[in-house]
């Protein structure tokens, strides 16, 4: 399909396309900003808070006892609560919130509460809680013990530990929301992936049925998974404050106050034991991941589970052991973040091969090569077998296009005649699964209305973060109906027009929206076509082209669609379908880590070759070669931009983004002067980025593949690329250990273990 | 403050009322419903906001600035064009379609404030070749996007940049003062703008004898003087400062000039870092040093709006600046409405963050001698980001060798101490000395004598400390081959 541009294209570029914080408010709005705990874990003793109430411009002040319905805005498990009540559990969590006539009045407020703590010893980190055994929800082990008998018995085999922090999602529009009463009931306008989460979060805090509570999303600044759970509570608390006081309400969080309350990716502490026989084929991998989760569950059960389906990458492991810890942390909740996990069970795999390729002696690339799933090696640990072995050519031909062999030579001869600046380079695959792994969320509806004009409205519960769904929705009616773009419109996301939907999550939003708008379409042109035949006395079946309605047979009637409709309109005909999709053939059993958790895979692959300062550990990212697997685009352009957009993101979380915390639980990376994301500076020229063109064997919407996830993962090349230049200082006898995210001083550690590792 | 007269897309606007301590950002989205320009950070990092101003006249040109963290008042008879104004009526800029055209806006969140510092970078008349991809990306280094990875905004920049309009449509308005006469200062409460020394040292003493400045000792807690405010309105957002008492100097002519009187440069506080900037890259006073420094010294929108006077009074230990001057052993001369006084840089900087400055007291100039040759000056910098990020550590190292003996070494850090360093005792080790005779150990195991540095979010002690030495050592050790 076409590379049309994004459909708020124009209004992105002049200003005109309207975010939460942009909607226009009435004089007597509200702003709401939240008190929040200074302590990692402690007994609230006293929650005074005359001081904030007589503060300037206050309207009303909440605390947990305020709260109607229940404490509670846990997506799946429960343990995620509005306001702390009695106990808090991590640093900046909201204890009370304050409702005044200005932004700033709030802010000046909340810092007069006079709040007493009972302190309590707190467990920070993934080794305290993995010691003590503290989890949001239980350990789960798949596999088994037999794995250590078999590595013990391989000809290679290593031992690796690699610590993953996490990353800030760093969204450019912080979280929002807008709440006005209606009737009896409240419109929720939010930024969020969720609608749905959020309408029942709002009327689980307030006590009421959902069908009270409307939730509008039209288009978020950005979310990449930050956005999923995290928009519910500033809907809540906006509506607990709006339905108290009669009034608009808006909760648009500060960037300094969203970077230390909301959610981030996880850190996960990783152990593999990976071993191989004398060819270089893997004998089985023992794998323990353990996620930083955080104070409550919120979807780290889903998360941890996914980093667990995806330490094998795109390997085939004849035997494996895989551990998954849920630890529970007195640090803010982590949530869903661009790869859900995947990316973390990725990268420990993909360090420990470079590893094993070491011990072994044989180059990365080609053990990577020998063990990718292929026919005879096909059953993944969870025992879903791969179909589509897309990787062992996909690779093949990105060793052409990106000359891999000559630079890899070229590099290492570089690198031998100058001792100062050392280029790396590495190639890696990305095998990543489509589906939620929580099968029921994989359904979706879609709302598509003829108007009498010819033109066309579709909705869905999809939501548009920037990832360009409403924009493929839209090709794929206007392509049902043979229409222009132009005579589509994606409207907003609405409760009240698609119910019940899934968040836009797991890369599955063009998958099954679409799917959804387009079996709506497939079901109006049925009764259209019965129109046609039976009150115009066409024949046979109908060609929707060039925005004409024709009839298949020979000499043919045709109509403008535009007068088609009309006379459908008048001959009351229903011009209005919603479509119900559900993805077909999807089970798991989580306890025993078997089943079928995905519909299929999407794969890809990246070269990456980057130049490292050995003096200071500074580097630069020289090069980047891309071929990746999306099946057949729905759109050229968007599909480009979510595979470039996600290897920056992800290359910022390997290399200069950095969360960190002190010792007493506290994030010190507040805001974008400390926490550096990626500038243009740091993208190099040379990037160059290629589909791999084949259709998705599975019938997904015109056969395209997912594609919002997947790319991230492939900046691992960078890391591995950076690890490839220190170990260059072995000449290339050993591999020292590099840590997450390899910032210039932990590039500069890596170069002094490497010289540790050749003396 | 009352009475706010500006130019904004052309339109001219007059505020009745505006809280002091408004950002420029509040002022276009909240009492002008221009909700383009969008608040993505609110410490001018992220560039979501970045607005064009230039002087009401139409005299200088447009320079990019983040509205969250400039003070509306700032923008008193000036000319703001924000994203709205930039398309004339339905024909878009060529920046705006060229963005479209490359697919360059996804959550279209930062796209308002890419458009106004690729529109800023068409609209330069001094760049040699505009459509340099190194300008070009120089030119959005202060504006984040999470969505794209920049390559189509780059390529929109590249394919746009050069054929830009000029934006025409504004000229008009922009040619009209939209007033006159010059408003009543006096009569303002909160931000009042100063237009001489004379006035703001009134002003000063009128504060003082009034009992406003409370001593000498005590930080300047009422008259809160501010030049660009890329510093201080970041606590204005993010604390809700109050300041009941501002005083903007930054339109002080004569602070704003870089003069030269013989061998002796006299830069003024509020010269900004890009005055500065095309200052030290043009003959005959171009410094690799000072443009390694002001490249990577925040963002084009912070360098148009903060200034060196700036810079230097936060007494941050990671001032760029600081280093920079102490390796050219500059002086400051601080002023009071009665008094002036002079005194090395070195001794401004009395702690964290601390420096002599009295209450009633302002910072005018820094002073330096022009080096007989700028290469003896260097400048390097360890961050985590290389565009716009605070330093890990920088040092900044002047040295003078004749016949192979050293004849100045004046070494300077910043990042390894609670305030920024000369460390006299390594300069001492090689004064006199032929660089081939100094020993590079004993050289490092001094310089850790002397610093101090600590573990924070931008980098550990220890690797400070690895590169404190390490860039010491590079800059002997290439003087010693080069000698």
């Amino acid at each position: 399909m076409k590379p049309h541009p994004h459909e708020s294209a124009k209004a992105h570029v002049t200003g005109k396309a309207l975010y939460v914080d942009d909607v226009a408010l009435p004089s007597d709005c509200l702003y709401v900003v939240t008190g929040v705990s200074e302590h990692p874990k402690a007994r609230l003793l006293s929650v005074d808070l005359q001081g904030v109430w007589r503060s300037s411009g206050v309207v009303d002040v909440l605390t947990a006892a305020d709260i109607p319905g229940e404490n509670e805005v846990g997506a799946v498990l429960p343990g995620d609560t509005l306001l702390a009540d009695q106990h808090v559990e991590y640093v900046a969590q909201p204890i009370f919130a304050v409702a005044a006539t200005s932004l700033k009045a709030a802010q000046r407020a909340v810092h007069k509460a006079q709040i007493q703590y009972d302190i309590e010893s707190p467990t920070l980190s993934v080794a305290e809680a993995v010691a003590a055994q503290t989890m949001v929800s239980p350990t789960r082990r798949w596999g088994n013990e037999k794995i250590v008998e078999r590595l013990a018995q391989a000809h290679y085999c290593v031992d690796q530990e690699l610590y993953i922090r996490g990353q800030e999602h760093f969204y450019l529009e912080p979280q929002a929301s807008f709440v006005t009463l209606q009737d009896d009931g409240l419109l929720v306008v939010t930024s969020s992936q969720h609608p749905g989460e959020v309408q029942s979060a709002v009327a689980r805090v307030l006590g009421w049925h959902m069908h009270k509570v409307t939730v509008v999303c039209r288009r978020m600044g950005g979310g990449f998974g930050g956005k999923e759970t995290q928009a519910a509570p500033l809907a809540c608390l906006a509506a607990l404050f709006a339905t108290r006081r009669n009034k608009a309400v808006k909760y648009r969080m500060l960037r300094h106050h969203d970077m230390v309350q909301t959610g981030k990716r996880h850190d996960f502490a990783t152990k593999v034991k990976l071993g191989c026989d004398a060819q270089g084929l893997l004998v089985g991998g023992d794998f323990e991941v353990a996620g930083k989760c955080g104070y409550s569950p919120d979807l780290s059960d889903g998360i941890v589970d996914r980093a667990m389906f995806h330490v094998d990458n795109a390997y085939f492991l004849p035997d494996h052991r895989i551990v998954g810890h849920r630890c529970k942390t007195n640090t803010v909740s982590n949530t869903a973040f661009r790869g859900f996990g995947g990316p973390q069970g990725m990268l420990a795999m993909e360090a420990a091969m470079d590893a094993l390729a070491y011990e072994a002696n044989i180059e990365p690339l080609l053990l990577r090569q020998r063990n990718l799933y292929r026919p005879g090696f096909d059953r993944t640990p969870y025992e879903q077998a791969v179909t589509q072995f897309v990787l062992p050519d996909l690779i093949a031909q990105l060793e052409v296009s990106s000359d891999y062999w000559a630079r890899r030579q070229q590099i290492k001869q570089r690198n031998q005649e100058n001792p100062r600046w050392r280029h790396g380079i590495s190639l890696n695959p990305v095998k990543f699964g489509i589906s939620f792994t929580t099968t029921h969320l994989n359904q979706a509806g879609a709302l598509v209305h003829l108007y009498t004009d010819g033109s066309v409205q579709v909705n869905h519960g999809g939501t548009e973060m920037g990832q360009g769904l409403f924009t493929k929705v839209q090709a794929v009616v206007a392509r049902a109906f043979g229409l222009p773009m132009e005579q589509v419109v994606n409207t907003a996301t609405r409760t009240d027009k698609v119910p019940n939907a899934s968040p836009t999550a797991a890369s599955s939003g063009a998958d099954m929206n679409g799917m959804a708008a387009q079996i709506a379409c497939e079901q109006l042109k049925t009764r259209l076509t019965e129109f046609a035949q039976q009150q115009l006395g066409w024949q046979g079946e109908l060609r929707f082209s060039d925005g004409m309605v024709r009839s298949a047979q020979e000499g043919a009637q045709a109509l403008a669609f535009a007068d088609f409709v009309h006379k459908a309109y008048l001959a009351r005909v229903s011009l209005s379908e919603k479509g119900f999709y559900r993805t077909p053939n999807l089970q798991m059993d989580k306890d025993t880590g078997v089943g079928t958790p995905f519909y299929y895979f999407a794969n890809g692959a990246a070269v990456s070759e980057v130049r490292v300062d050995t003096l200071t550990g500074n580097y630069h990212v020289k090069r980047i070669d891309i071929l990746h697997d999306v099946g057949n685009s729905l759109n050229p352009a968007i599909d480009k931009g979510q595979i470039e957009g996600g290897f920056v993101q992800g290359m910022g979380w390997l290399t200069s983004e950095e969360l960190l915390w002190d010792d007493g639980g506290r994030i010190i990376a507040t805001g974008p002067a400390n926490y550096k994301i990626p500038t243009a500076h740091d993208v190099p020229e040379a990037i160059n980025i290629a589909f791999y063109g084949q259709a998705n064997a599975q019938p997904t919407v015109h056969q395209s593949k997912a594609v919002g996830e997947p790319p991230l993962m492939l900046a691992i090349s960078v890391w591995c690329a950076l690890r490839d230049a220190c170990a260059s200082l072995t000449d290339y006898r050993a591999i020292p250990e590099l840590a997450v995210p390899a910032t210039p001083e932990q590039v500069y550690y890596c170069l002094q273990k490497a010289n540790e590792l050749a003396s | 403050m009352t009475g706010l007269r500006t130019t904004v897309n052309g339109l001219s606007v007059e505020i009745g009322n505006v809280d002091a301590t408004t950002s420029l950002l509040d002022l276009l989205r909240e009492t002008l419903n221009l909700k383009g320009t969008k608040q993505g950070c609110g410490s001018g990092d992220c560039g979501a906001c970045t607005v064009m101003i230039a002087a009401a006249d139409g005299q200088a040109e447009f320079r990019t600035v983040n509205a969250c963290i400039t003070p509306a008042g700032a923008v008193r008879d000036k000319h703001v064009v924000t994203v709205e104004g930039v398309a004339d009526g339905d024909d878009l800029h060529p920046v705006q379609q060229a963005l479209i055209d490359q697919h360059a806006s996804q959550c279209g969140f930062c796209t308002p404030g890419f458009v106004m510092s690729l529109v800023a970078h068409s609209l330069r008349t001094d760049a040699p070749k505009r459509g340099a991809r190194e300008k070009l990306v120089t030119a959005i280094s202060g504006n984040l996007c999470r969505c794209t990875g920049y390559g189509p905004i780059i390529a929109a920049g590249l394919a746009s940049c050069d054929a830009a309009g000029q934006l025409d449509h504004l000229t008009y308005a922009a040619q009209q003062p939209t007033s006159t006469e010059t408003p009543s200062q006096q009569a303002d409460i909160g931000y009042r703008i100063a237009r001489s020394e004379a006035e703001l040292g009134q002003w000063l003493q009128q504060d003082s004898a009034a009992g406003i400045i409370p001593s000498q000792s005590e930080p300047r807690t009422a008259a809160k003087l501010i030049a660009g405010a890329t510093d201080a309105w970041v606590a204005v957002n993010q604390e809700a400062q109050e300041h009941a008492n501002i005083i903007d100097i930054s339109r002080i002519e004569s602070l704003r000039v870089i003069s030269q009187e013989q061998q002796m440069l006299n830069i003024g506080a509020c010269v900004s870092h890009e005055a500065l900037l095309e200052f030290f890259t043009t003959p005959p006073n171009r410094s690799a040093a000072v443009e390694e420094l002001l490249r990577r010294f925040g963002s084009p929108q912070i360098r148009h709006a903060g200034t060196i006077g700036g810079n230097l009074c936060g007494g941050s230990p990671i001032a760029d600046w600081s280093p920079l001057l102490l390796a050219l052993d500059a002086w400051v001369t601080l002023k009071s409405a009665t008094a002036a006084r002079t005194l090395p840089l070195s001794e401004f900087f009395l702690g964290y963050r601390q420096t002599s400055l009295a209450g009633d007291e302002y910072l005018a100039s820094v002073q330096l001698d022009i080096p007989s040759s700028w290469s003896n000056l260097s400048f390097e910098k360890i961050s985590k980001r290389y565009e716009d990020d605070i330093s890990s550590v920088c040092a900044a190292i002047f040295l003078d060798l004749a016949e192979r003996t050293v004849r100045q070494a004046r070494i300077a850090f910043g990042g390894v101490a609670a305030t920024p360093v000369r460390v006299r005792k390594v300069e001492d080790m090689l004064l006199g000395k032929s660089l081939t005779d100094v020993d590079d150990g004993l050289l490092t195991n001094s310089l850790a004598s002397v610093i101090t540095p600590i573990s924070d979010v931008r980098a550990s002690a220890d690797y400070r400390m690895q590169m404190a030495k390490t860039l010491l050592l590079q800059r002997v050790q290439g003087a010693r081959k080069a000698d």
